[in-house]
């Protein structure tokens, strides 16, 4: 199975192949566009939803402990996050949600502000995509079952095949954050 | 950048077009004309607007102060009157001036309520602060609310709703109106020095990055505790702390699991302590209990239920040291593991403090050399210096060549 980042770049290389041979500024088309992207942009949403619901109900509240890594372009260090299951699959599927109304709001202003229609038509199948090989629709919508590269909490897919770089779960890094008294810093 | 101004400047043109006829005359024109007609000539839809604007921003700020004042009355008024009747607290609330009762303390804008209750067997002092949003400016509110969900780092604390009581203990247990108290409260309260909690695992993360003393505390799950909670403790033979003092704990923590964030036994800082004299002015036996802003009848019976618990807690253990029960839960094996965490935490903000101000004079140092260096040039003893710098690098270049010729 390919890596989604490649299959991206493959779509997005097809798409612009494509875009070259349609005639984006006749009307007809700018709205065959606009209706496959809406359409794209509903059924992914209406994906995430149905996983999202499918969280809620299972209502898994096994406690999850991880370390999550520092993150030096915003000056932190590395912080333990102690969630339940539940709770980090709906953080991860919000995430997703939410990407999907900037990916609109960025859309929206380029067609209908700066009149491209390219972008839409770029646009078309990545939001479909992205919802189906999502983690959280995968292990609650297709059943899949989360270990191996679906165990929580994940970790962002490394494009050519190198060792991804993801928060630690093991007992040692755990117990040491556990202990270390980060909490209370005085924020203003 | 036109473009991105088109329509500002297009909603400008429309606002003065409103009066074209009235800036069409001439200033005589306008002069011969009565101030009736000059009133009835001019287009007030602009000034309409903005005056139904005002007024909305003012309803606004009226239902919001409403909505919270109504809220807070509710909850002070039931829970002053269970702290005074229930549980037997001497004072509750507050007196003005004059002498008139106070339930409440309401601050900035009705969004802090504070009440106080004092004089007690067991207890010191028990402080119920609110926050609530501040509803008068819906606005800000908004604004905040926007930035907040794509920007999280910029949420400021104490941005939610949250009711937080804090409970102190002071180590003097009187079992009825005629006992005496006890002689020894600054010995028992040497038994308080712990830290023990029961979270809810929405709250997990928040109270661990709030609370520097819950930043200590290892969780755990237990198949004694509701399914929604976990333990914080900072030793897992502490976890035990609250059901051996109060057996139906159980039964509470069920009733205010709507509510409930967490009840912490500690005796360590909130905010993180960065120096040894910081650490040492804060350390203070209490129970702090967190909940959302209880709302409706069964959310005030919980909050209630839950302030009792920890008073209970606190009466039991206090009774239990009085009397030197031999059955008493926190014993001196527990106590010596937990001194030594206060030591080794101890000895980590000391060495950072150290390590501070090793750097702080070292940066003060290469200050002074700069500062040094700079009065030397100013004047001109440098410039001896500089030439001697730089004969020096001349005759080594110099030697450098003469060697690979």
């Amino acid at each position: 199975m390919l890596n989604p980042q490649i299959t991206n770049l493959l779509i997005m290389l097809v798409m612009m192949q494509l875009a070259r041979r349609v005639d984006m500024e006749d009307e007809t088309n700018i709205m065959y566009i606009r209706t496959a992207y809406v359409a794209s942009v509903a059924l992914s949403w209406f994906i995430y939803q149905l996983a999202r619901r499918a969280i809620v109900t299972k209502n898994d509240l096994t406690t999850l402990k991880y370390v999550k890594p520092a993150n030096p372009m915003k000056g932190e260090a590395e912080q333990l996050e102690v969630t339940t299951v539940r709770d980090y699959d709906l953080v991860e599927i919000d995430g997703a949600i939410k990407s999907i109304y900037t990916g609109l709001a960025m859309m929206g202003f380029m067609h209908l502000y700066l009149k491209y229609t390219n972008p839409l038509f770029m646009q078309m199948i990545s939001p479909i995509k992205s919802a189906l090989e999502h983690n959280e629709v995968k292990i609650h919508l297709f059943g899949a079952v989360p270990v191996g590269d679906l165990k929580r909490p994940f970790s962002a897919p490394s494009m050519f095949g190198a060792k991804p770089q993801g928060p630690k779960t093991d007992k040692k890094s755990v117990e040491a954050a556990e202990r270390a008294g980060q909490g209370g810093d005085k924020r203003e | 950048m036109s473009g991105l101004l088109a329509p500002m400047i297009k909603l400008s043109a429309l606002v003065n077009s409103f009066n074209d006829e009235y800036i069409s005359k001439s200033y005589e024109e306008l002069k011969q004309m009565t101030l009736l007609q000059r009133l009835t000539l001019y287009n007030w839809t602009f000034e309409i607007g903005a005056v139904f604007v005002i007024v909305m921003v003012f309803a606004f700020y009226k239902l919001g102060l409403y909505y919270n004042t109504r809220i807070t009355d509710r909850l002070f008024l039931q829970l002053n009157d269970y702290l005074k009747n229930d549980q037997q607290f001497a004072r509750v609330g507050f007196a003005n001036k004059d002498g008139s009762k106070l339930q409440y303390l309401a601050e900035k804008q009705k969004t802090w309520f504070t009440t106080f209750a004092t004089g007690r067997s067991a207890i010191e002092s028990l402080c119920v602060r609110t926050h609530m949003h501040e509803r008068s400016n819906p606005a800000a509110m908004l604004m905040e609310r926007v930035l907040g969900a794509f920007f999280p780092s910029l949420v400021v604390r104490d941005l939610e709703e949250f009711c937080e009581v804090v409970v102190k203990p002071n180590g003097i247990y009187v079992a009825n109106e005629t006992a005496r108290p006890n002689a020894n409260p600054s010995e028992i309260l040497n038994n308080f020095k712990f830290v023990t909690s029961i979270v809810h695992k929405s709250s997990m993360n928040e109270v661990r990055r709030d609370n520097y003393h819950l930043s200590l505390t290892r969780t755990s799950e237990s198949a004694k505790l509701p399914v929604e909670y976990v333990y914080m403790s900072e030793m897992n033979q502490l976890n035990e702390f609250i059901g051996h003092y109060v057996p139906n704990f159980l039964e509470v923590l069920k009733e205010a699991s709507q509510i409930l964030h967490c009840i912490s036994f500690t005796d360590l800082p909130t905010e993180k302590p960065l120096t040894d004299k910081k650490w040492d002015a804060n350390l203070l036996p209490r129970a702090v209990i967190r909940t959302s802003v209880p709302s409706n009848e069964a959310q005030f019976k919980a909050l209630k239920s839950v302030i009792g618990l920890v008073i209970a807690v606190y009466d039991n253990f206090t009774k239990d040291l009085v009397h030197k029960n031999p059955n008493v839960f926190i014993t001196n094996d527990l106590l010596k593991k937990t001194s030594q965490l206060r030591s080794q935490e101890l000895a980590k903000i000391v060495k950072t403090m150290k390590q501070v101000e090793r750097e702080m004079a070292l940066e003060k140092k290469q200050e002074a050399e700069k500062e040094k260096r700079r009065l030397l040039k100013q004047s001109g003893e440098n410039e001896n210096f500089d030439q001697k710098k730089r004969d020096r690098k001349e005759r080594r270049a110099k030697n450098r060549q003469k060697v690979r010729m």
